[in-house]
């Protein structure tokens, strides 16, 4: 009995010995200032002064009647809008193609179309600025040969919004639909064999069978893309506009980098973030509550 | 005779397709249609990377030439010759090397050796504790930035690759990925080895790891690309041109000394867009096949 006792110690020790240097990192580096900014968010503090000042919910006041804030939380939203539009009932639809194709042709296509996906966002930014240049780009060049006046994407406050987007949705294309034809994979294929022989196809197969039994690949994909669409949009904004026009472009995650960075102002940067996170958690328990409705919707 | 039941498939066949062909029977013109929207799609995928590539191998004049010439019609290298001499370049690719590396190794160690703890051996708050872990790849860089900066400049590293290494040296979805694999593994091969003699140590170097090699190789590329690739917490953390890391730089070059030279900018764009690529069409089937679903970042 102590022997056996002893064993399941041992075991105990190597094992929490194994998971304790990620432990330390991950609580160190994400949950520590998870908790941090939740007292930041609390304070006034400049970074450079000694002392924080704890200021009760006057950060959270401010950012309620702060015209910036609401800009970026409206056009947070209309991100998420092109992005949907862009990284999922195209790429849906796309991959819907793939299911036509042979072997070797689903292998290229697939293969090419995800490829962006390892460019740097940073530098694929400087990419697009420079197809986007009016003057000398390749959009100005195009627009000239159509016989139109090249427009200045980035700098009119009604086309960079998109024009941001747009640059994302180049990047992550490839992942979403990927993802949607490897949920496709996973319909046996009897179910359609079957359907078929009851006189689906075509759109019916789809609108019917295949849709429905996507539905948990969608659902996962989609709250993917939500985290994305507020998370990725910060470099190209860092890089090319810096919220601008007159905050065209700004998003709520790009005003934390700001507030914190450009205006030193933490305790306020650390309350923006405290909200977003409160964000980005319910969604994600809406996500893992959804998932699990569609999912058992998928078994009956 | 469309509708018809094709015959059962051989199992062979079976375990080779794990997508979905059932349009493969189509009518002509609507595959024509698929094909010419993904060929579309393909250009438009590669359009940006070619522009780039074609725009470092142009001279000055042909860049600012009007009309549309995806092809240099006399293609050098000056952009590229004067990106070397002139500017530090290699200096800059040796740093965006050393952060790479530096993440990945740490990310590899850590992951692979926490997957283990949590797959293979019993204790107290197991199950929570792997959450935790898990939970750390929902939470954006951008909400824990800011407090982590405070951090890393109270230690004195901004301006270091330390600094940018040191807060991802582990990875929630390095640790998910190998935990799954390490689960399904046969118990009875490690306690074969154990019976053997062999220390803990043993077992996880010379059973369990050559068991799982695929997937740590995947995740190493998947790592590597994502750490070269990084702009968010680099950007925050080194401010000083000397330390940049690629991307940054690339864009600090871009506002203070290439600003319209968009030949030499694009030579430099190269420099950090050519070696991912290169990287992720040599390890592309490892890549994909191994990670199915995984998250690329960066």
């Amino acid at each position: 009995m102590p022997r056996r006792r002893s064993l399941a110690t041992r075991e105990a020790l190597t094992g929490l010995l194994l998971v304790l240097p990620a432990l330390i990192a991950l609580g160190m580096f994400i949950y520590r200032p998870l908790v941090d900014t939740f007292f930041l968010a609390f304070s006034d503090w400049n970074m450079v002064r000694s002392e924080r000042t704890y200021i009760g919910l006057a950060n959270f006041q401010e950012m309620a009647g702060s015209a910036t804030i609401r800009r970026a939380v409206v056009n947070t939203g209309w991100y998420v809008v092109w992005l949907v539009g862009l990284l999922i009932v195209f790429p849906l639809f796309v991959s819907a193609g793939f299911t036509v194709i042979g072997r070797r042709a689903r292998r290229f296509f697939s293969g090419v179309i995800f490829a962006p996906m390892v460019v740097s966002l940073g530098i694929a930014s400087i990419l697009w600025l420079w197809i986007y240049n009016p003057i000398s780009g390749l959009s100005g060049a195009i627009w000239r040969e159509l016989g139109w006046t090249p427009v200045s994407w980035l700098s009119n406050p009604a086309t960079v919004l998109g024009a941001i987007a747009l640059i994302v949705a180049w990047k992550a294309f490839g992942y979403n639909m990927m993802l949607f034809i490897a949920g496709m994979g996973t319909i046996p294929r009897e179910l359609i064999d079957a359907a078929r022989v009851d006189g689906a196809d075509g759109p019916r197969l789809w609108r019917y069978i295949v849709l429905p039994l996507l539905a948990p690949t969608v659902v996962f994909v989609l709250f993917a893309t939500l985290a994305m669409a507020t998370e990725y949009v910060f470099t190209p904004i860092h890089v090319l506009t810096g919220g601008g026009p007159t905050d065209a472009s700004t998003n709520i995650v790009f005003e934390i980098w700001r507030q914190a960075f450009r205006w030193f102002r933490v305790g306020y940067a650390s309350a923006i973030a405290l909200v977003v996170f409160a964000v980005f958690l319910t969604i994600t328990v809406v996500q893992m509550l959804g998932s699990e409705r569609v999912v058992s919707y998928e078994e009956r | 005779m469309k509708n018809a039941r094709r015959p059962p498939r051989p199992p062979v066949v079976r375990a080779e397709r794990d997508f979905a062909d059932w349009g493969i029977d189509a009518h002509w013109a609507t595959k024509a249609a698929w094909f010419a929207l993904l060929g579309a799609l393909t250009l438009l995928a590669l359009l940006p990377v070619a522009w780039m590539l074609s725009t470092a191998l142009k001279p000055s004049a042909e860049i600012f030439a009007s009309g549309i010439r995806l092809l240099p019609a006399n293609p050098t290298l000056e952009h590229v010759l004067r990106l070397w001499r002139d500017f530090p370049i290699g200096h800059i690719v040796l740093n965006t090397l050393i952060v790479a590396v530096g993440i990945t190794s740490a990310q590899l160690v850590t992951s692979v050796l926490a997957a283990y703890g949590f797959a293979r051996f019993r204790f107290p708050l197991r199950e929570p504790l792997f959450y935790l872990c898990l939970g750390t790849m929902f939470i954006p860089v951008q909400i824990v930035m800011v407090s982590n900066y405070l951090l890393i400049g109270e230690w004195g590293l901004l301006n270091t690759h330390a600094g940018v290494i040191l807060p991802q040296v582990a990875n929630g979805f390095g640790i998910f990925l190998l935990r799954q694999h390490l689960r399904v593994f046969p118990q009875a091969l490690l306690d074969a080895a154990r019976i053997d003699g062999a220390t803990e140590v043993t077992v996880l170097f010379r059973v369990v790891l050559p068991m799982v090699r695929p997937v740590v190789a995947a995740l190493a590329v998947l790592f590597f690309i994502n750490s070269w690739n990084q702009y968010v917490w680099p950007t925050i953390v080194l401010t000083n041109p000397e330390a940049m890391t690629l991307p940054i730089w690339l864009r600090q070059f871009m506002s203070a000394e290439a600003g319209s030279s968009w030949g030499l900018l694009m030579a430099a764009a190269s420099m950090g867009v050519l070696p991912a690529l290169l990287l992720y069409f040599a390890a592309q089937r490892l890549v994909l096949g191994s990670l199915a679903g995984a998250g690329l970042k960066g």
